[in-house]
Order: structure tokens, then C-alpha cells, then sequence
């Protein structure tokens, strides 16, 4: 496994997020899109760390990757805890059918 | 050798995660401490944050470098606890919002303030990430707090949807960052970026969505399209609040994430960002002229105003820096003030134009601090929001970029269509239906409060201009 396998992966997984969160309706399904993005980046951070470690602080890529984890955690209570809201209003979760606030 | 007596420099963020500790926790755990008024409270904490903010002085890098208090985040955190008192305030003639649920709002408020304060001192893209997460969470929830506005669910579905979309961009710009150069302190990028990265289209492309996250907090374009929608449907004080704190706070981070560049970077940080502004005011301004919601309506105002601050932040330099800081308390007035008078004037929490009409005849002093602030939105002289204006204008003209001058100039002109429009409906215009007249006297002083300054400030800007100083460099 090289840095550039690892890379290109990680590109990989940005595309996949990004196309998923463009053509999705399902906002679940855009969340699992955005999971993705997130885990892209830190994939990126962990090999650059291990690949090329800055000299003064080592485990900064890590230590960053650790925190996106924890983002994206927070992230994905909220928005879940908010389509639980929508849900019960509308009994869909249809980003492109929420259509009350347009103009 | 652990040196604790700079950490004190962060008194007020401590006081802040108290007061959210309060609200959160000891309100729930503690029986009784739930029967305290918690406006009060809220305010006294504010006050106290405020007044120990306006004490300390030189510059403390704290934690390892990645987090910098000096005259720069303080000046910017006072207008944050002078914003959310003036939005407390607000809150208390709304019925939007729960008066039984402030133990939660304040304690969401007291966490989004937090942020803030984290946004303005932050010098490292770790805390810049905690710092846009820790405001962005409160402000989903802030959007959809009223339980009885469907709508407002909507409205924050998608913007936690596009905000997670935009913080999982920048991350990724983070890691391309933290690639090209092992590092994460902002002087540290720049430096090691160096002069050779520039020709490079991984360079633009890094920049570019590391900015996006920024931009999403300012509503820059392309990162706007949230923006109406949450504007809309929230209650109107937190949407009072959202379109000024977080604004101004994506500003500083963007101000500081650039402070360090190189001087070969310089020229493309400016065209970069003199693009992203000309795009923002343009969208903001004619997304603006066929709108008849009025709150929908002062969101792409405020989208517009974004971009005439971005131009302020294009410059790159200490007169740029002043400009900005400069345009924001008169942006915290009118902008305050023309939406208090709206939640006033409007019936049932419904904001379109015509339930406007006429409405001079019955609450003449409301009307005509309304029209105070939206005349000093449209930098109409001499009311103060032409003089922020003047100086963002000078510095870029200063700074050579005429394109933007132009572009900037054109908008101007054309804002004021709909803000005149706004005013026509209420002024000359005949009354379709009939709008009581306010029945407290104290609301008025509020808007008042917001009015008359703006005038001052116009005819004697000095005192202003003179406190805005302490931004021009980091010390």
C-alpha cells in the first residue's frame, strides 16, 4: 500500500459522496453521501501522516481524523434527531419533495 | 514549564460554557433552579463576558499556538454578546419562541456564542473545524425551534443537509492542505506553501474548499442556497441573530486564515476572493428584486451585504480589515433594528408585502425607524450605512481592483429598487387591511435605539472609526 493507492481511494470515496448527495432524494441517503465525504478526508489526513510526517508534531493527521470521527458523529445526531421532526410532519423524508419554502 | 495565567485570557468563553452548563444541566438537575428567570440571567452573563473582554489586553497564543486572543477577537466577541443581548431583548416580544423552553434556547445560544468566540481566535484548522461545528449544530436546532412551524423543520433539514455537505468539503480542502504542506497552523500553511505552489491548480483547488466551509457561515455563493430558506422560516429573532453573529464570525476566521499569507500569495488570494465576492453581492442583490416576502427578502439583503464586506477581506490588508470592522456595528443596527420593526408590524408571523400596506397610518414612529435602517442598508447618505460603505469602497479602490469597484458600484444602485419598494408599500401605499397600533411603548424604544444611532453615526463617524484601529493588526 502506497500514499498514492491510499489517495486515489480517498478520491474515489469523495466522488462516490459528492454523486450521492447531487442525485439522491432520500436526505438519509444524502447524510450517508456527507459520511462519506467526511470519511474521505480522513483517510487523506491518516496517510499523510503516516506517509509523510510533519518533524514537530507527528500524530497531527491522526489526531485530526480522531476529531472528524467525532464531528461527523455530531453531525449525523442532529440531522437525524431533525428527520425524525420532518418525518412526523410530513411522513417522508424526500428532500425534493420539501417544497413549502420556495421563491 | 505550563504557564496558566495567559489561559485567562479566555475568562469570557469560560463564563459562556457556565452559563451553558446552567442552562443545559443544573436547570434540569437541581429542582428550583428551573423557577429563576432565565432572561435575567442570560443577560447578566452576557454583561459579565463583555465587560471582562473589554479588560484584557496584548496577545496570548494559547494551547500550543492554536488559539490567538488578542485586540482582534476581542473587539469582534464584544459585538457577539452586543448582538445576542439586543436578540434576547427581541425574543421577548416575539411569540415564536416558547417563553417555557428558554432554559433550552439560551443554552443553545450560550453554545453557538462559544463558537463564535472560537471562530474569531482560532489560528489552526482543528480548531477552525471545532470552531464552524461548534456554531453551525446550535443553529440547525436554533432554526427549527418553533414546534408549531412546519415550515421551519423544512427549512432546517436542508440546511443541516447543506451544511454538512459544505464542512465535509472543507475537510477535505483541510487534508489537501495538511498534505501539501504537514502542517495546520495558518502561518505554518502559508509558509509552507511557499512561492512555487501558485502555478499549481492543487493550490486553488485545496484553497478553494477549505473556503467552502467559511463561506457557508458567511452565505457566500456558491454555499448560499441555505440561506432564504432558514431565513424564512425561522422565528424571527434567531433569524435576526444568524444573519449578523455567524456572518461576521465566518468573516474573522476568513480575515485570519489569510493574515499570514506570503506576499508572492497575495495576488491570487485577492483575485480569489474579489470572484467569490462579486458573485455573492450580484446573486444576493437580483435573487432579491422578486421576492415579496419581506424576511425572505432581507436574507438576500443580507447575502448581498456579504459580499460588499468580502470585498473589505479581498484586500488582504490592514486598511481592508478596518473597513470590515467598521461596516459591522452599523450592520448590527440596521439590520436589528429593520427586523424588530418587522416582527412588530407583522400579524399572525406572516411577512408578506401586502400585509404592509399603509402601515405609516397606524405606527408612524415604527415606520419611520423602519425606514432609517433600510435606507442606511441601501447606503443612502447621510445615514451610516453609506459611510461603511464609503470605506469598503476606498480600500478597494486603494487596493487597484476596479473590476470589483464597478460590480460593486452597479449593486448598490440596484439594492435600492427593492428597498425602496419596501417602503413605498408602507408609506404611500393605501392600507388593505387594518394594522394595530402598537400597544407597548417599549418595543419602539428598541427600534428607536437602533435608529438614531445610525444617523449619528452618519453625520459624526470618528469615535467609530477611531475603535475600529485595534482590528488593523493582530496585537
Amino acid at each position: 500500500m502506497t500514499l498514492t493507492n491510499l489517495l486515489a481511494i480517498s478520491t474515489a470515496l469523495f466522488a462516490l459522496g459528492t454523486v450521492m448527495f447531487l442525485t439522491r432524494k432520500n436526505s438519509i441517503a444524502l447524510l450517508m453521501g456527507i459520511e462519506l465525504l467526511m470519511n474521505a478526508a480522513a483517510l487523506n489526513f491518516v496517510a499523510f501522516s503516516y506517509y509523510s510526517p510533519s518533524l514537530n508534531h507527528p500524530l497531527d493527521g491522526q489526531v485530526f481524523a480522531l476529531f472528524i470521527i467525532m464531528v461527523a458523529v455530531a453531525e449525523a445526531v442532529v440531522a437525524l434527531g431533525i428527520a425524525i421532526a420532518v418525518y412526523k410532519e410530513y411522513a417522508h423524508v424526500d428532500a425534493d419533495q420539501l417544497t413549502e419554502l420556495q421563491g | 514549564m505550563f504557564n496558566t495565567l495567559p489561559y485567562l485570557a479566555l475568562m469570557p468563553a469560560h463564563v459562556l460554557l457556565g452559563s451553558a452548563m446552567l442552562f443545559f444541566v443544573l436547570g434540569r438537575a437541581i429542582p428550583g433552579v428551573n423557577k429563576l428567570p432565565p432572561m435575567p440571567i442570560f443577560l447578566v452573563v452576557l454583561a459579565g463576558a463583555f465587560f471582562l473582554e473589554t479588560q484584557g489586553n496584548g496577545s496570548d497564543p494559547l494551547f500550543f499556538g492554536m488559539m490567538v486572543v488578542d485586540s482582534f477577537s476581542r473587539l469582534y466577541d464584544q459585538i457577539y454578546y452586543l448582538a445576542t443581548a439586543m436578540v434576547v431583548l427581541m425574543m421577548h416580544y416575539s411569540d415564536e419562541l416558547d417563553r417555557e423552553n428558554d432554559w433550552e434556547n439560551f443554552a443553545l445560544f450560550s453554545c453557538l456564542i462559544l463558537g463564535l468566540l472560537f471562530m474569531s481566535t482560532a489560528n489552526h484548522l482543528l480548531m477552525a473545524l471545532i470552531a464552524i461545528e461548534l456554531v453551525s449544530l446550535p443553529s440547525y436546532l436554533l432554526v427549527a425551534v418553533n414546534r408549531r412551524n412546519k415550515a421551519a423543520k423544512e427549512a432546517s433539514l436542508k440546511y443541516v443537509l447543506f451544511g454538512s455537505f459544505a464542512t465535509g468539503i472543507m475537510l477535505y480542502g483541510m487534508s489537501l492542505l495538511f498534505g501539501m504542506t504537514g502542517a495546520l497552523g495558518f502561518a505554518d500553511i502559508w509558509s509552507g506553501l511557499g512561492a512555487e505552489a501558485i502555478d499549481q491548480p492543487i493550490y486553488y483547488l485545496a484553497i478553494g474548499m477549505t473556503l467552502a466551509g467559511m463561506s457557508f457561515k458567511v452565505a457566500a455563493v456558491p454555499f448560499h442556497f441555505w440561506c432564504p430558506d432558514a431565513y424564512q422560516a425561522a422565528p424571527t429573532p434567531v433569524t435576526a441573530f444568524l444573519s449578523v453573529a455567524p456572518k461576521v464570525a465566518g468573516l474573522t476566521l476568513m480575515i485570519r486564515f489569510f493574515s499570514e499569507h506570503l506576499a508572492v500569495q497575495g495576488e491570487s488570494l485577492t483575485q480569489m476572493l474579489s470572484w467569490i465576492a462579486m458573485a455573492t453581492m450580484t446573486v444576493g442583490n437580483f435573487a432579491a428584486l422578486r421576492q415579496t416576502d419581506l424576511k425572505r427578502l432581507l436574507a438576500y439583503s443580507s447575502i448581498s451585504h456579504a459580499g460588499f464586506l468580502l470585498m473589505g477581506v479581498a484586500t488582504l490588508n490592514d486598511d481592508g480589515r478596518q473597513a470590515v470592522f467598521f461596516y459591522i456595528p452599523i450592520y448590527l443596527l440596521m439590520n436589528l433594528g429593520a427586523f424588530m420593526a418587522l416582527l412588530l408590524l407583522s400579524k399572525d408571523n406572516n411577512f408578506q408585502m401586502a400585509g404592509f400596506k399603509g402601515a405609516i397610518r397606524s405606527n408612524p414612529a415604527l415606520v419611520v425607524g423602519f425606514a432609517v435602517c433600510v435606507f442606511s442598508l441601501a447606503g443612502v447618505p447621510p445615514f451610516a450605512g453609506f459611510i461603511g460603505k464609503f470605506y469598503l469602497f476606498k480600500v478597494t479602490l486603494e487596493k487597484g481592483l476596479y473590476l470589483l469597484l464597478v460590480v460593486a458600484g452597479v449593486n448598490s444602485v440596484v439594492s435600492l429598487y427593492y428597498y425602496v419598494t419596501i417602503l413605498k408599500n408602507m408609506i404611500i401605499d393605501k392600507e388593505t387591511q387594518p394594522i394595530a397600533p402598537l400597544a407597548a411603548k417599549i418595543p419602539l424604544v428598541f427600534v428607536t435605539g437602533c435608529a438614531v444611532p445610525l444617523v449619528f453615526l452618519g453625520l459624526y463617524w470618528v469615535p467609530l472609526l477611531d475603535w475600529a484601529e485595534k482590528v488593523r493588526l493582530f496585537q
